[in-house]
């Protein structure tokens, strides 16, 4: 007790705790009061406070309050012998169990307030967001008591656990946060293993903060559930929990037996210090000694400072245990992360090692810099030698450039020894275009300099403090300020963010080159101004005595050398050049508007035009273009001459055109003259003189220029490259008002007083004018289009439809095309140095166009055309172009898109895809077959522009794609798609930032819905009436709108005819999977099975079902159901495989509640249950089975 | 070469003034600095190893300006500093070597080893030079700040309390050591321990409050009391009113009795008789004089 109570004395009087107290409620009052902090998932649409929300900070807390909780049990458990007070104490009659327990239990207890924070952040808060009362809920008591003992309490026990025994066994703080960081490791792989969907059981079960378990049972609440919910503690959490509150205990009881007051050490402990040197005394005998006249070097005197400053960092445990832990974390990642999810496997790539290096390593780098670079610089006078060192004949400039050499070596060092390491990795698997120098350029140049930059603003905050603690913190406040505070006072130019370079992406077809020239020039301007702050490093160094900053200032500028006052100028005189060509360069040859005057634009475009939504404006019939691409330059030109018609019934007087922001623009057209030219909302007015008559037509041309001028702070255009330009029309003017220029989050609509609204109008049967325009473009209907484009020698240039014609003038490639067929007034236009794939089947022309060095899934990619064209043509209807392309484009966006005949693909998903594992996902032919299905689904019949036109498109694609690859691979490959497919269904609903609507009328932005629900409620029609029946109804969709509209068909036309195609029976069906939304919570209670006397098995089953509906908020009403549900069999699995043969499915109509049911198998069976297959929509898939009990 | 050092002020931030007009010529050979803990010695040690700045006055070695050519003065400087400490798990080897290519001590490598090797063998180290210097006890330690203190040539020695915390023995054989050096080169020795002097010095001054109190030799130091230092053996009792009514220097026990130094310029009687006076009398006296004047 006496223990207990001189502990929590001890805290109760530091103010450690309370300083780890306020960090943690000052955090997560930010997470919750705003929305620019963020901690933990996207919580979406659910209350600021929802009680999901409150339970995910305490697990979120978890890492945090670990380094906290270590802090306050290492000092519980070593204080008394690093004071040596342990001596005094030891000597005294003291209870062993008792000091260790009263010492433990008081530590738990101060250990819990840290986490505390959050109850206070969050409640607090409440009162200082200035969000809308509608996005909080009621203060939820209960969830922080469930969150505090589910979490906090078990989680405390567990680190200081640990941390106890190890400090109490080593007498080392190192190594009790060595400790923790394997806990934290542990944590790692316990995430990393969570990424396979096969897995989670383990996963949730091996990870030592709950985190895993929480995540995993309510990755599908919806808003209304996270806003309502607490997790209970039972299942798997419990098990959970209780397996590694026992670890605790066990550790905690194993370190107390073992410890020993006679020693002071826990038996078997380690030896920390080196033993004392023996004895030598002093001889009094003469020896002359060596008197040499110093000629001190700067550079030899450098070199022995770094080799001494960086053994002081390498050889230091806190460094060797935090570089172990950071490498296993690597290691880990980047053998993890060749794997993607949906069982995808891709190649190891370097920039993906590359990435991954940086998302692994780099958490661990900023810590190990910010703590060496106080360790270094202030090592000196730690060991107190600086008097010593401060007298002997060293500029100081030499201890500056050491620190700063021997930090940067530091992580070189590591940064090499990762770039071997990841080379490893991708040889173990297999791949060897190894690039060193992609990994050179990336993580010896770029990220060394920006350490380096790191380094010397930790050195300045570190000159300008008394000490290090000081140091240490003006340090984070100084990160904190450059990172923040110039996005405060809106300052976008990154010349104010000290050490900032621009942000870039590689890309293997054109490596840096958009960006090089702005990274250098930035770093050339940083590398000046980092010289500048070593100098002051240099003159304000601490040597001697302590003195003020002043004191050591003045000194130091009075006494500085002609050759360092000429250095700093000539560093002066250089960042001021490079600055003001910098500034010359991105403020006035180029311009940039901040993301806030963006916002605040694209509010005063809405406020200014959005009555002119429904105003008539001319359509366009045909474009002629003129493009000419310049990739040296990363030039181009567009001209195009195209007809447009007054498809209305009354005279157009006024023309509203957009332009593209960003480029130079000229419109020229007949009897029109500009009237309002609104250069900062890209929108201008032009008077008809006469007016346009309905029914008349017109030719107008225009001419855009993209053209590349210097540097610029964010490199803009990044479309147009030396290597893979790729831009679609979009970049041409356009007619009428554009809503797809407003703000849609909810959030900033409130922010700016714009009333709530929708993407597009909402879902009606029997449209009028919202019928008239399809979602994809707004002023065109069917258009031709004939292309003339040009390019450099070596690059060939794509545009929609057939080439017709290819010259060579003037050193420059000229293509000639023409599209075969009317389409969408959307395509690409495409530039790069290509090898080309082409094969035909029947008179089409497959053609894949691919960087020479990603020709891994060439092949399949064809294959997979050819596939989807037999598929779609047969059973659809016919295609109308020449030709099917797919075309890589760099990875400065990462999809496929499909377009007339062409379907740019992304370099970094299908063309780096790897399969090797027989059971992998076949992702490159599922894109393909999505594409290719847009060919009909989009491009033949399009949606008008109102809810639920994506179901034609979008969910068709999948439909047709999940056709496609169930003919290639068999139903059980498509049932593991299918389970992923459902996950990301159900896991994004809770994140919605809007409603959640049904198939029928899904909003164009909810992807979830139209692919991943699409998907699964199509295959589940698909196996309930039959393929043949649903492509029937796609077919006659065809024959019906194919190439038609206005007026454009929207959702009711699909679901009418499914309708139309489905028996009576099943008709509840369309309603359930398309009109509303519809969950189910089905469950095998109990299987068992005898042999017969025949041989076979009479297996019995007790199933449960029930139905709700869901309304947009996620709120579920249980409904009657009397479904048709699918009850079987699976034979046991053989090795490697996760289902059994199937052998029994029978469908039965089942009612809500519970049913016992018999079925006869033939062989013996291993799981038997409802919904076998996972076809419907359930919360818990996994209780659909059960084991079967064979008597 | 001798060392001028003319009118040093140094006043802290706070107010405390180190150094008071201090002025005084040191000779080559051992110098002993006397004064009691706080008198400001370690600022005028600090201050000519350029370490540390004064408000005003100056300092020359020769022709060299120590308070401004800082850098020139640091190659021909060898300093112990009062207390010291060495980077952890570093042997006496490699943390010699690194001082003396600071020092800019030997033009190449092997030179640098070759003279660090000796330094090592002159303070008796070398047989431990792998070990880190962290490990080593006070007396070791100390020699190997010696031995660092002697890198290069240096004509300028200051040691700051070299001695405390070492026992007897080790003091002994530490000043054995330093008086063969101290015969070519200017040799400040900073103590408060009054016999280091005596034994070790042939000048020395003592300073107090930062003023300079005494300059000289020691055995001047003496003369200067000579026939006024009067002692007796006497009780408690006695030595309370003894300090109450005469000039009492210092008194210490002597087989458990206050043995009592007074201060007199006749013989103040009671059983006082005349003594030798010691270099100790004179630190004591002096002392106390500043502090009367105060």
């Amino acid at each position: 007790m006496e223990f207990f109570k001189f502990e929590l004395r001890f805290w109760t009087r530091g103010f450690m705790v309370y300083v780890f107290l306020g960090i943690v409620a000052l955090l997560f009052g930010f997470a919750t009061g705003s929305d620019n902090v963020q901690v933990g998932s996207a919580i979406g649409n659910t209350y600021r406070n929802a009680p999901y929300v409150i339970m995910q900070y305490y697990v979120a807390a978890g890492l945090l309050a670990a380094l906290m909780v270590s802090a306050i049990y290492d000092s519980a458990a070593s204080r008394d012998f690093a004071t040596k007070f342990s001596d005094v104490l030891f000597s005294k009659p003291i209870g062993k169990w008792n000091y260790l327990i009263g010492r433990f239990s008081a530590a738990t207890l101060v250990a819990i307030i840290p986490s505390l924070g959050i109850l206070v952040g969050m409640v607090v808060a409440k009162w200082f967001s200035s969000m809308d009362a509608e996005r909080w809920g009621p203060i939820r008591w209960d969830a922080h008591a469930l969150g505090i003992l589910v979490f906090v309490i078990p989680n405390t026990l567990l680190v200081g656990s640990v941390v106890f025994a190890i400090a109490a066994w080593t007498r080392n703080t190192m190594y009790s946060f060595l400790g923790v960081l394997l806990l934290m490791v542990a944590y790692g792989v316990s995430q990393a293993v969570l990424s396979d969907l096969s897995n989670e059981y383990w996963a949730m079960l091996i990870d030592p903060l709950g985190g895993a378990p929480y995540s995993v049972l309510t990755k599908y609440w919806t808003v209304d559930q996270r806003n309502n919910w607490c997790l209970p503690m039972s299942g798997i959490l419990f098990l959970n929990r209780a397996i590694w509150f026992c670890v605790a205990l066990a550790v905690f009881a194993l370190a107390s037996w073992r410890f020993s007051f006679a020693t002071g050490r826990v038996r078997g402990g380690i030896e920390v210090k080196g033993a004392l040197v023996p004895e030598v005394e002093a001889q009094a005998g003469l020896i002359e000694w060596p008197r040499v006249v110093p000629q001190p070097s700067w550079f030899s005197q450098l070199r022995s400072c770094v080799r001494l400053d960086v053994f002081a960092v390498m050889r230091t445990p806190a460094f060797i245990v935090v570089l172990c832990a950071a490498m296993l974390n690597t290691t880990i990642a980047l053998f993890v992360g060749a794997t993607e999810g949906y069982g995808l496997s891709s190649f190891p790539v370097t920039y993906k090692m590359v990435d991954l290096v940086r998302g692994s390593l780099f958490g661990f780098l900023i810590p190990v810099i910010t703590y060496f670079v106080g360790v270094v610089v202030w090592r000196d006078r730690d060991s107190k030698i600086q008097e010593i060192v401060g007298a002997t004949p060293v500029p100081n400039s030499v201890f500056v450039v050491s620190r700063f050499i021997s930090l940067l070596t530091v992580i070189m060092t590591i940064l090499v020894c990762t770039i071997l390491l990841s080379c490893s990795v991708q040889l173990y698997y297999g791949y060897n275009r190894l690039q060193p120098r992609v990994y050179a350029l990336e993580l010896i140049v770029i990220e060394a300099l920006r350490f380096g930059f790191f380094i010397v603003m930790a050195m300045l905050a570190h000159t300008f403090s008394p000490n290090k603690y000081v140091g240490y913190f003006a340090f984070i406040v100084l990160i904190i300020l450059n990172a923040f505070l110039w996005p405060w006072l809106r300052i976008d130019s990154i010349m104010v963010r000290f050490g900032r370079l621009p942000t870039y992406i590689y890309s293997d077809m054109f490596g840096f080159a958009p960006y090089s020239g702005a990274i250098v020039a930035h770093a050339i301007y940083w590398m000046a101004g980092a010289a500048i702050a070593l100098w002051i490093c240099s003159v304000a160094l601490h040597r001697g005595v302590p003195r003020s900053i002043k004191a050591r200032l003045f000194e130091g500028l009075s006494s500085a050398s002609s050759k360092s006052k000429g250095f700093v100028s000539a560093a002066a005189l250089v960042m001021l050049l490079q600055g003001s060509w910098l500034v010359y360069n991105t403020q006035f040859l180029n311009t940039f508007v901040g993301s806030v005057e963006e916002e605040k634009r694209r509010v005063r475009y809405e406020n200014a035009y959005s009555n002119l939504e429904n105003i008539p404006q001319p359509r366009v019939t045909s474009i002629q273009y003129e493009i000419e691409i310049y990739p040296e330059t990363r030039n181009m030109r567009m001209r195009g001459k195209q007809t447009i018609l007054n498809k209305s019934d009354v005279p157009i007087e006024v023309f509203y055109i957009n332009v593209p922001s960003t480029l130079k623009t000229s419109l020229v057209i007949p009897n029109a003259k500009l009237e309002l030219d609104e250069k900062d909302l890209a929108f201008q007015t032009y008077r008809m003189h006469p007016a346009m008559e309905p029914g008349q037509s017109l030719e107008m041309t225009f001419e855009v220029q993209s053209e590349t001028r210097g540097v610029e702070n964010r490199v803009s255009n990044p479309e147009i490259v030396q290597n893979g330009t790729f831009f679609n029309n979009s970049l041409a003017p356009h007619f009428g008002y554009d809503p797809d220029r407003r703000i849609m989050d909810p959030n900033i609509r409130k922010k700016y007083k714009l009333a709530p609204a929708d993407t597009v109008p909402e879902l009606t049967r029997d449209c009028g004018v919202a019928c008239l325009s399809h979602y994809v473009a707004l002023d065109a209907d069917w258009v031709d289009v004939e292309t003339v484009i040009s390019t450099s020698m070596d690059q060939i240039a794509v545009a929609p439809g057939s080439l017709l014609e290819k010259w060579t003038t003037g050193g420059r490639n000229y293509f000639k095309y023409k599209l075969d067929h009317p389409s969408l007034n959307f395509y690409s236009f495409i530039s790069a140095r290509y090898e080309v794939d082409r094969s035909k089947a029947g008179d089409v022309d497959i053609e894949v166009y691919y960087h020479p060095e990603h020709k891994w899934n060439v092949p399949r990619m064809s294959q997979a055309v050819k596939a989807a064209l037999d598929y779609c043509v047969t059973e659809f209807g016919p295609y109308r172009h020449k030709q099917a392309r797919i075309i890589e484009f760099p990875r400065v966006a990462s999809f496929a898109q499909a377009f007339p005949g062409t379907m740019p693909y992304s370099e970094s998903i299908g063309f780096i895809a790897k399969m090797d594992k027989p059971d992998d996902i076949d992702m490159v032919y599922y894109v393909v077959a999505h594409e290719m299905a847009h060919q009909w689904w989009a491009h033949q019949v399009i949606g008008a522009r109102m809810q639920g036109a994506t179901l034609l498109s979008e969910t068709l694609a999948q439909y047709t794609a999940l056709m496609i690859m169930r003919k290639e691979y068999g139903p059980d490959m498509m049932h593991k798609f299918l389970r992923y497919e459902m996950d990301l269904y159900l896991r994004a609903r809770g994140a919605e930032r809007q409603k959640e609507r049904p198939l029928i009328s899904v909003d164009p932005n909810q992807g979830y819905i139209h692919y991943r629900k699409g998907s699964v409620a199509l295959y589940y029609l698909a196996e309930m009436i039959g393929e043949q029946r649903i492509n029937s109804a796609l077919k006659n969709i065809i024959e019906s709108y194919a190439y038609k509209g206005p007026p454009y068909p929207n959702s009711h036309v699909l679901v009418d005819r499914l309708r139309k195609q489905t028996p009576e029976e099943l008709q509840y069906l369309i309603k359930d999977l398309f009109e509303d939304i519809t969950i189910f919570a089905n469950r095998t209670i109990d299987a068992k099975a005898s042999k017969q006397e025949d041989g076979k098995y009479l297996v019995k089953l007790e199933v449960e079902c029930s139905k709700y509906k869901a309304d947009d908020k996620g709120l579920e009403t249980e409904c009657g159901m009397d479904d048709w549900m699918e009850v079987g069999a699976f034979a046991n699995p053989e090795a490697g495989q996760r289902y059994g043969a199937l052998l029994h499915r029978e469908r039965v109509q089942l009612k809500s509640g519970k049913h016992q049911l018999e079925f006869t198998v033939a062989q013996k069976p291993y799981q038997a249950g409802i919904d076998p297959r996972n076809f419907l929509i359930d919360r818990m898939p996994d209780d659909n089975m059960k084991k079967v009990d064979v008597d | 070469m001798q060392l001028v050092i003319q009118n040093l002020y140094k006043t802290y931030p706070g107010g405390v003034r180190a150094l008071d007009n201090i002025s005084m010529t040191i000779p080559t050979g051992m110098f002993g600095l006397l004064g009691p803990n706080g008198a400001g010695k370690s600022t005028l040690m600090r201050t000519l190893a350029t370490l540390q700045t004064a408000d005003s006055g100056s300092a020359m070695l020769g022709d060299w300006d120590v308070l401004n050519d800082k850098k020139r003065v640091r190659e021909i400087l060898g300093y112990l500093p009062q207390e010291f400490g060495v980077y952890p798990r570093t042997s006496a080897t490699v943390l010699l070597t690194h001082l003396a290519t600071l020092k800019g001590v030997g033009r190449h490598s092997a030179e640098r080893r070759e003279i660090v090797a000796g330094l090592l063998q002159r303070v008796n180290l070398f047989d431990v030079r792998n070990k880190s210097v962290a490990n080593y006890s006070g007396g070791m330690r100390q020699r190997f700040g010696i031995a660092q203190a002697l890198l290069g040539d240096p004509k300028l020695l200051i040691v700051d309390e070299p001695t405390a915390g070492l026992d007897p023995g080790e003091r002994n054989r530490f000043y054995n050591l330093l008086s063969e050096v101290g015969e070519s080169v200017v040799v400040i020795l900073s103590t408060h321990i009054v016999e280091d002097v005596k034994e070790l010095c042939t000048n020395m001054s003592i300073i107090h409050n930062g003023r300079l109190l005494f300059a000289g030799s020691p055995s001047q130091a003496e003369a200067s009391l000579d026939g006024r230092i009067w002692a007796k053996s006497m009780t408690k009792e006695e030595l309370r009113k003894c300090q109450a009514e005469m000039d009492v220097i210092s008194s210490k026990l002597i087989e458990g009795r206050p043995v009592v130094h007074v201060y007199s310029e006749g013989n103040p009687g009671d059983g006082f008789s005349m003594v030798e006076p010691n270099l100790e009398d004179v630190f004591f006296s002096q002392i106390k004089n500043s502090s009367r004047a105060a």
